[in-house]
């Protein structure tokens, strides 16, 4: 299954930003615990500095003084003030303390203690509970999360909104693609795109492009081959009619024969119909193949109707053969190629298929001496159910249709050639892969 | 009643050419549109079968070209080309009707049948001159009670008579009526055929005018 960019995205950014939500979150309460630490620390020092200076003026003003105890003290920060005289030290807290911060166990409570010696020899110790003041850091450290707490679900809900929005051309972008009709797709929108994804659009529209020249060749194709179809349908609904009509036996013979012709004529076009789908769809598999062989079999195949025609049909092998090619195909390739240059070829002419070597490729050549192919013609003749003006051909216009696609397969090149010397043309098929 | 047929197709054209001739049609068959234009100069024809892809001169050309001549010949155009606006033209272009393939002979030969009725003047699928009534589709011919059936060259030269009833026909108009080109005339033919219909409908039927030609009556 594949993962939606858009769940990944945010989850990935959300656990990313709460992950260093928490990171700092612990990193700002830690440090804000430790300096409200330190600015009560300051603030017992300070107490204790002034006290000194007011206990020379017996001015000490404290909220209230602790019972039992002859200091003073304040409630909510439970700090207390001691003013000792330095050579009446009571047990507590320990005469023996050395000035400065301390902190001290006294068994039921844990206590910070700042001593200071004044100048008249008199000590001053000034002391809280560590509780209270743990108490007020942790207050004021948590004091400091607040904003960030606060913060944190809502940058999750805008990464994921901000996700969602950048994303939603593709999801539209999608919908408008499963909109397309299947037979003829229009080429996506790339208005309002990121430009990221417009490489992919074109990508897709290049596709879409090429995806509707073949369904127009397709199209074209069978409609072609549908029109192509009426001629001999129609040659064989009047051959039957006429048939009807026929007086006697020996008109019924009579009229058999073109009956049959027909017959024959629509058997040979769908047939080169079917080749031509056949070398289209199918990948048939590839041997070495000896051509010079193949070449032997094809002439012979071929030799009846060519002296039927008197034309002399012949082979000129310079180089011997052997291509790595389906024979199917091949043969196909050829066979079109000589059935063309002995229809097109008057009586008594010459029709050479030649085998010959060119830059290490293996080129077969069929070669006659008929009335050629202008050169604007050479291409054109070449699609299916052309037909060149002015021929009054039988053919089924599909012969060098099923060559080139034939060629196509192998990985050939099919063309046709004048010839050089005197008049003729030449098919040359020049194969893809090495000898 | 002689008719050209414009067909590159040779199957087609062979197979059309004896349908034709089947129903006692003459029939000339030329393979291409410029042989069809010139062929259409002579106006010898009463109805022409023309094919629209042709080699040399596109059938919708010949069209053109033949009325803007000024010739009225009938023309049935016969194609593969089955698109409406393919119809539209042709009719547009001066066709008569418009025939698609593969078709039916039959059904040619019925629209060939309304077509020349049409060229002469006749709605009526029956010719008649108000003594000789002829059937087109079956070949019977009446004159007062008795109904024959005509063989196809007899059939053709009554045909013709009737299609112009006062119209004085000499014997190589007949003949040409009857016959194709590369068809041999046989001598007397006319003689012959015209000796046929009398004996089965009457010797009054056809008018014999001496030194001039045969007729039939215009109708009272």
């Amino acid at each position: 299954m594949n993962r939606s960019l858009q769940r990944h995205l945010s989850l990935v950014l959300a656990s990313v930003i709460l992950l260093a939500g928490l990171v700092a979150a612990i990193a700002s309460f830690s440090l804000a615990y430790s300096e409200a630490k330190e600015f009560q620390d300051d603030m017992l020092r300070q107490i204790a500095i002034l006290s000194i200076d007011n206990e020379e003026s017996n001015t000490v003003t404290a909220t209230r003084q602790s019972p039992g105890s002859d200091g003073i003290s304040d409630p909510e920060s439970h700090v207390t003030i001691l003013h000792l005289p330095k050579d009446k030290s009571p047990a507590w807290p320990a005469g023996d303390l050395l000035p400065g911060m301390h902190t001290l166990d006294t068994g039921s409570a844990r206590l910070r203690v700042f001593v200071r010696d004044g100048e008249t020899g008199k000590r001053i110790v000034v002391y809280q509970p560590t509780d209270a003041r743990d108490e007020i850091a942790i207050d004021s450290a948590l004091r400091t999360l607040i904003p960030l707490l606060i913060l944190l679900p809502i940058l999750v809900w805008l990464i994921v909104r901000i996700i969602r929005s950048e994303l939603a051309p593709i999801a539209h972008l999608s919908t408008s693609l499963d909109k397309q009709s299947a037979d003829r797709p229009q080429p996506l929108s790339s208005n309002n795109l990121p430009q990221e994804i417009i490489p992919f659009v074109d990508a897709i529209n290049r596709l879409l492009e090429r995806i509707n020249q073949l369904m127009g060749q397709q199209r074209r194709f069978i409609a072609d081959a549908a029109h192509e179809l009426r001629s001999p349908l129609t040659a064989l609904s009047v051959q039957a009619q006429n048939l009807r009509q026929a007086g006697s036996l020996d008109v019924v013979q009579e009229r058999l024969i073109p009956l049959q012709a027909g017959i024959e004529r629509a058997r040979q076009l769908t047939e080169q119909m079917l080749n031509l789908a056949r070398t289209q769809a199918e990948n048939s598999g590839e041997t070495v193949v000896n051509v010079s062989l193949l070449a032997r079999e094809l002439i012979a195949e071929y030799l009846p109707l060519a002296e039927a025609m008197n034309i002399d049909l012949g082979l000129e092998e310079t180089v011997p053969l052997t291509i790595h090619a389906s024979p199917e195909v091949l043969s196909l390739i050829i066979k079109n190629a000589l059935e063309n240059a002995l229809k097109y070829t008057p009586d008594g002419g010459e029709v050479t298929l030649r085998l010959l070597s060119e830059n290490d490729r293996a080129v077969i050549e069929v070669v006659d001496n008929g009335p050629g192919i202008p050169v604007s013609e050479r291409e054109l003749v070449f699609d299916a159910f052309y037909r060149m003006p002015d021929t009054v051909g039988e053919g089924s216009g599909l012969g060098l249709a099923i060559a080139r696609e034939a060629a196509n397969r192998l990985g050939g090149t099919v063309s046709l050639h004048e010839r050089k010397n005197g008049r003729g043309l030449i098919f040359r098929y020049r194969h893809g892969g090495k000898g | 009643m002689r008719i050209l047929l414009v067909e590159d197709d040779r199957m087609i054209g062979e197979a059309v050419s004896i349908a034709l001739k089947d129903a006692a049609y003459a029939v000339d068959w030329v393979k291409d549109g410029m042989a069809a234009n010139s062929v259409l100069e002579h106006g010898e024809h009463q109805a022409v079968l023309l094919d629209l892809g042709l080699p040399k001169r596109d059938g919708l050309e010949v069209l053109r070209r033949l009325r803007q001549g000024g010739s009225s010949v009938p023309v049935i155009v016969i194609t593969a080309r089955d698109g409406v606006d393919d119809r539209i033209k042709g009719l547009d272009f001066g066709a008569d009707d418009y025939l698609v393939k593969p078709f039916d002979v039959n059904e040619l030969l019925a629209r060939l049948r309304a077509v020349i009725r049409r060229q002469g003047g006749q709605a009526a699928p029956i010719l008649s001159n108000g003594r000789v009534t002829l059937d087109p589709a079956s070949h019977e011919a009446r004159c007062g009670d008795t109904t024959e059936l005509l063989s196809a060259r007899e059939f053709s030269l009554l045909h013709a008579l009737l299609l112009r009833p006062g119209t004085i026909f000499t014997r190589a108009e007949l003949e040409e009526h009857i016959y194709g080109w590369n068809e041999e005339v046989e001598s007397n033919a006319v003689d012959f055929l015209i000796h046929g219909i009398r004996k089965k409908l009457g010797a009054d039927v056809i008018k014999n005018v001496r030194g001039a030609g045969w007729m039939v009556e215009k109708s009272i």
